[in-house]
């Protein structure tokens, strides 16, 4: 069993991970194999149970004699719990524990801080936590118990939070890591003098929610030899797993993370938070199962968002359309606890386009209010905007067609430094593709803002890069039962993508059986087959490569027992549709359930996901398009098209890639046009913390949406030849957007959403 | 018992007092019949105190007769309880989900006489002697709908965990328009959110149903 060391990029963090080499890893399919399921349009095998009602979700799950959880939580941006009565909820009839700092042992949550915290830095943290025999009455307890709190000192702009003076948020400092994290390579001052053009630019972006349909919530059960099961709502019931045995010193074998169908994630749910130590230290205290639920106020207030952030970019170029330098300043309102995805906008700037001199200088700073998590292309998004506006002010300066400036400005390279390649890419493509279906240059204002009369458009381009790789740990079991029956065995998440489908396609095709043989089992850690989860865009591109190694090791098992067990030379048989068949004796055809009702045992073939290529860079690109229709009387802002044209190598289900796609757009729709958290500074109170005040785009905002998918696989990747893609149509659709109105209306609005106030607002200050 | 005139103040909490939910509902309210108790305006002021202000008080229980997907169930309910408490928590009707409960999301959205409710923002004493149609009834044990079809044949979901409400808003606009434009499609579900963004899927689902439907599938 030979081990390696393989670079693993997810979601910006490089690591290096030891993984075993597959000894019988099978052949990519490379670009001309005959597949007769994968790259179809197949639609969800479990799409039954999603429309009849009968998919069971977390917040569905019902015990006998099961509790409900209620958390107390703080008012106050910035507090210290002075004291916590609870003498008069205690006397609520079905009120059966209290939990709070005072009477609970600390436990801490890795990135979030300890569970009950006396000292409370943003408003929805946990001050204590109930449990009662109804939601009601567990309302009614979180009602009477009375805190007293000393209010501090509070800060809620990164900027001001860097002053001498301003109020200290976190004790390890103000900015996460101590200080600016600073990546340069060349000389970006060089770079400055061997410009023809610089332009800079400031961009304030909004801090916006995952705001999934199912809340987080979970259902805990202590079983009776003190070993834990929890249902819960997540991307990784591994993550899940490995976390609650850590927060209460057990083996990984004593506690159990399942769940059956999940109602969408965007990055919120990738491991261990407060609520799942809350409700399992409840369910500990009470003998019973206790569940939880957020309230849609606390999913908005305290599970996490993508942070706000103000950028300044300077950028230049050369009247050839050379880039000289890019230097970009960020800072980012990181929350309360700072977060692991603070410091991801640097990330188009350095690899995006090909240039010699580049700087980015980010700033992660604490701030009173709740930390930022991941969520869909962390980071990348927030710097994809301002970088892509600065691409088109250079390319209007030097009069050249933005998407020939950037085709200008590609690169070849996945490492520019190391010049290590990318695997596959089909940036290009996805121009040209994408480029034609909005109607490029027939649409594209070549003066920014020509149209007469007041009501004026325009089309705009944004570009995508996003690691995508995926990478191990990811592991499956094919088993052949002796029924014939095929199960697909792994802990993998289907979050609401559809990887059950994807996964049992690329089993079906492999084993060479009818789709509608293999039953998925996933979603719970008592199947003892681990992948980490669905997250980073790395589901895909991890775990179909271990699928086909595992279905390839049980189709090989089956062929030797019949081989063995009728006499036939092993290497002359097949598998065909689920019929095994022999290349010597065409009349020779046993099917699967005929031979497997021989078997003494079930046949398992067990594969899993070996190391990354070691000489590429696996990466995602693409291009969005937006077409818009400004009034300039009002400000007011119509997307009136989206293209998005994406390369993610092989497209296991089209359909589903499609599905993708048109949720990035949503999010990117939303991103740019309508959804902002809005803080009242006063008070530190979040104040859109429900669907009137905080605007998701419903079916009449969404314009028409044209996914493309480049027609082209990846060589190189994995076996499957696939790429991730769950991220990355969320990325460029504010950039598309942004510059649509600036070719309409020839001003670059730097600050979203791109509300009729703030439109109006840059065009009067420009002028116009 | 006896006939309303004017809905009683039935502020379940504060919350329910958001202009959507008035909206929401208001075609259900008028004139429903509702058995009084003289804890009930006790309660609603109680609901409207700041929560510290809150005395407790114990639970009020009553029973509604109701029909729903075809079968009459007398229920106990708490006065509090929503009818999406009722059909999730006490008849175990679960594929009807609450994402908002404050009548924003459109996730709750079941049928109550014709008319497409969001069943987080009606008390369940409110539903007495109505026909509430829920995902679960929408089709025979044995088949599915041709909206539900539809939803599968065009990928009208990803998560799933609005779709109940989505299908069931398509379903009132099909009982009251059997050939809808897309415009019509998409109003009916204007007030459904998915965060997936499916909606590229479900206004195509609400043709392929309407259509189905009027060629008798």
């Amino acid at each position: 069993m030979p081990f390696v060391k393989t670079r693993v990029e997810i979601e910006g963090h490089v690591s290096e991970v030891i993984v075993e080499v597959p000894e019988n890893e099978v052949e990519p399919w490379g670009k001309d194999a005959q597949l007769r399921i994968v790259g179809q349009r197949i639609p969800r095998i479990e799409g039954v149970a999603r429309v009849t009602g009968k998919a069971v979700y977390t917040a569905d799950v019902q015990l006998p004699g099961m509790l409900w959880c209620k958390v107390v939580r703080s008012p106050y941006p910035h507090a210290e719990i002075v004291e916590i009565d609870t003498t008069e909820a205690e006397k609520i009839p079905g009120v059966l524990a209290i939990l709070h700092h005072g009477n609970t042992e600390p436990i801490s949550v890795s990135g979030f801080g300890p569970v009950f915290n006396p000292v409370l830095r943003y408003v929805g943290a946990e001050v204590a936590a109930v449990a009662a025999v109804s939601e009601h009455v567990a309302r009614d307890a979180v009602a009477a118990i009375r805190v007293t709190y000393r209010t501090l000192p509070f800060v809620l702009d990164p900027q001001k939070a860097l002053e001498p003076d301003a109020p200290q948020v976190h004790p390890d400092g103000k900015v996460l890591g101590g200080g600016p994290r600073i990546i340069e390579r060349g000389d970006v001052a060089q770079g400055e003098r061997e410009s023809d053009v610089i332009v800079e630019r400031t961009f304030r972006l909004p801090a916006v929610h995952h705001c999934c349909m199912e809340p987080h919530g979970c259902v805990a059960v202590w079983e009776r030899d003190d070993s834990l099961t929890m249902y819960d709502s997540t991307q990784s019931v591994v993550n899940v797993q490995t976390g609650l045995a850590g927060a209460f010193g057990l083996p990984r074998s004593k506690v159990r993370v399942l769940r059956e169908y999940m109602g969408g994630g965007f990055g919120s749910k990738t491991g261990l938070e407060k609520y799942h130590v809350i409700t399992a230290l409840l369910a500990r205290e009470t003998r019973q199962p206790v569940k939880l639920t957020l309230e849609r106020w606390e999913e908005i207030v305290t599970t996490g968002h993508r942070p706000y952030t103000v950028q300044t970019i300077r950028a230049g170029c050369r009247r050839d359309g050379t880039l000289t330098f890019l230097d970009l300043k960020a800072w980012v309102s990181a929350g309360a606890e700072g977060g692991r995805f603070a410091l991801n906008s640097g990330i188009p700037v350095r690899e995006m386009y090909l240039c010699p001199n580049v700087r980015t200088e980010e700033y992660a700073v604490y701030t009173n209010h709740m930390t930022n998590t991941a969520m869909r292309g962390p980071g990348n998004k927030e710097g994809m905007a301002p970088l892509e506006a600065v691409m088109d002010l250079l390319a209007h300066e030097i009069g050249m067609d933005p998407i020939e400036f950037r085709k200008k400005n590609d690169t070849p390279w996945g490492d520019q430094v190391a010049k290590i390649p990318y695997s596959s890419k089909g940036l290009s493509q996805a121009y040209d593709l994408g480029a034609k279906e909005i109607g490029w240059a027939g649409k594209r204002r070549k003066v920014a803002g020509s149209d007469p009369g007041p009501i004026k458009r325009g089309v705009g381009v944004g570009s995508l890069i996003w690691g995508a790789g995926g990478g191990p740990p990811s592991a499956a079991n094919v088993i052949i039962n002796t029924d014939g029956s095929v199960i697909l065995q792994s802990s993998f998440n289907d979050i609401g993508e559809g990887a059950m489908t994807a996964m049992a396609m690329v089993c079906a095709e492999e084993l060479n059986v009818p789709l509608s043989l293999i039953q998925v089992r996933a979603g719970d850690t008592g199947l003892g087959v681990f992948d980490v989860g669905t997250y980073g865009s790395r589901l895909t591109p991890s775990l179909t490569p271990a699928i086909r190694n595992a279905a390839a090791d049980a189709r090989r098992q089956v062929l030797q027992a019949v081989s063995e067990l009728m006499d036939v030379e092993v290497n002359d048989l097949y598998m065909e549709e689920g019929v095994v068949r022999s290349r010597t004796d065409p009349s020779f055809a046993q099917p699967l359930p005929n031979v497997a009702r021989q078997f003494t045992h079930a046949v398992v073939g067990r594969g899993f996901r070996g190391p990354n290529p070691s000489d590429y860079r696996v990466t995602a690109f693409g291009a969005q398009f937006a077409e818009v229709e400004v009034d300039t009387r009002t400000g007011q802002v119509k997307v009136l098209k989206l293209v998005a044209a994406h390369d993610c190598g092989r497209a296991i289900n089209p359909f589903l890639v499609e599905g993708q796609i048109h949720g990035g757009l949503a999010l990117g729709r939303g991103y740019a046009m309508s959804e902002e958290r809005v803080i009242d500074p006063n008070t530190g109170v979040v104040v859109t913390c429900n669907y009137t005040d905080y605007k998701l785009p419903t079916a009449i905002d969404m314009p028409e949406q044209v996914p493309i998918i480049v027609p082209q696989i990846d060589e190189f990747s994995n076996n499957t030849n696939t790429k991730g893609m769950a991220e990355p149509p969320g990325i460029p659709t504010a950039a598309a957007i942004v510059n649509a109105i600036y070719n309409a209306t020839g001003v670059v609005v730097t600050e979203l959403p791109l509300t009729a106030e703030r439109v109006l607002r840059a065009l009067r200050t420009a002028g116009k | 018992m006896r006939q309303q005139q004017r809905p009683p103040r039935l502020a379940r909490r504060t919350l329910l007092k958001a202009a959507g939910t008035v909206a929401a509902s208001s075609g259900l309210l008028g004139g429903v019949r509702i058995r009084r108790r003289g804890r009930l305006s006790g309660q609603a002021l109680a609901a409207e105190l700041p929560p510290a202000a809150r005395g407790y008080r114990p639970a009020v229980m009553q029973a509604v007769i109701l029909t729903v997907n075809g079968t009459e169930y007398t229920v106990e309910v708490d006065t509090r309880d929503t009818l999406a408490n009722l059909l999730r928590e006490r008849l175990h009707l679960t594929g009807t989900h609450v994402t908002c409960d404050r009548g924003e999301c459109g996730a709750c959205t079941v049928v109550v006489d014709g008319r497409a409710v969001y069943s987080c923002s009606v008390l369940a004493v409110q539903v007495q002697g109505r026909e509430v149609l829920t995902i679960e009834g929408l089709a025979a044990a044995d088949g599915l709908d041709p909206i539900q079809q539809a939803f599968i044949d065009c990928d009208g979901f990803q998560c799933g965990y609005c779709t109940a409400g989505q299908i069931m808003s398509i379903k009132a606009c099909l009982m009251r328009e059997p050939d809808p434009t897309e415009a019509e499609i998409r109003n009916a579900v204007a007030g459904n959110i998915c965060r997936c963004g499916a909606y590229p899927g479900i206004i195509a689902a609400g043709l392929q149903a309407a259509k189905a439907q009027r060629q008798g599938r």
